[in-house]
């Protein structure tokens, strides 16, 4: 995927992270839930639709709630499959 | 300073029971800020700021825990090029790229924007893993050569 239409930043930094399950931070689930609500406002404050945003920030706030707001923010992965963990 | 929200920020600035940075600062210094926070409260901030004559302006960074190490950070200034001229060689320190955006809540602006797509790009891309791992396949992928895949833990075509 990293050679294909999909690559992106965090694709190449955070993969590594992925495959192994490692959510040691990084850049704090928490942070990434407030860095998303800050950028929810300002992109609602001009009328821009914000569909898909809202729907990461909910993720990530679930995450939180979760008790993962203090692992990577790649750490949405415990959330999605709690059943995995570290391997 | 680079600090976690704006309110934290306006108590650093302008003091929270103790003395801010205002109460040291003279007319003409400038307070950079890299913290990622609505540009509306750096504008407010400025504007405080500005009543003493010491400019505060927007500078968050972006590039991740290994940039900042390796100080190749994307700096985002909301101030014009002769503003930020003076201190260029101490953002250089941190960042490979400095970008200056004009005005005074700029930085934060497009920062917020970059972070909108990472952080969105992110959760998708957990998504996507979370399904890669799902059971009718999921021993089936051939091992990849990625340095991604060279742990222990089971390859991904990634």
């Amino acid at each position: 995927m990293a050679k294909s239409s999909g690559a992106s930043f965090i694709l190449e930094r955070k993969l590594p992270a992925l495959v192994k399950h490692d959510c040691r931070p990084g850049f704090f689930v928490d942070l990434a839930r407030k860095d998303l609500g800050v950028a929810l406002e300002l992109a609602e404050s001009v009328g821009a639709r914000t569909a898909l945003v809202r729907e990461a920030w909910k993720l990530y706030g679930e995450a939180s709630a979760a008790g993962f707001g203090t692992l990577d923010s790649s750490g949405l992965l415990s959330l999605l499959e709690p059943s995995t963990g570290k391997e | 300073m680079s600090l976690p929200n704006d309110a934290i920020v306006e108590k650093i600035v302008f003091g929270d029971g103790g003395p801010g940075l205002m109460a040291s600062a003279r007319a003409g210094d400038v307070i950079v800020d890299l913290s990622t926070v609505s540009p509306a409260s750096t504008r407010r901030l400025a504007e405080r700021a500005a009543t003493k004559g010491v400019r505060l302006i927007d500078a968050p960074v972006s590039g991740s825990v290994s940039g900042a190490q390796a100080g190749t950070l994307a700096v985002m200034i909301g101030a014009p090029k002769d503003v930020v001229a003076p201190f260029a060689p101490v953002l250089r320190a941190i960042g490979t790229s400095l970008f200056c955006l004009g005005e005074v809540g700029r930085g934060n602006v497009l920062k917020l924007l970059n972070n909108l797509v990472a952080l969105t790009n992110q959760a998708a891309l957990c998504e996507a893993a979370s399904a890669s791992r799902a059971r009718p396949w999921a021993k089936s992928w051939p091992r990849a050569r990625a340095r991604a895949s060279s742990s222990n833990a089971s390859s991904r075509p990634w």
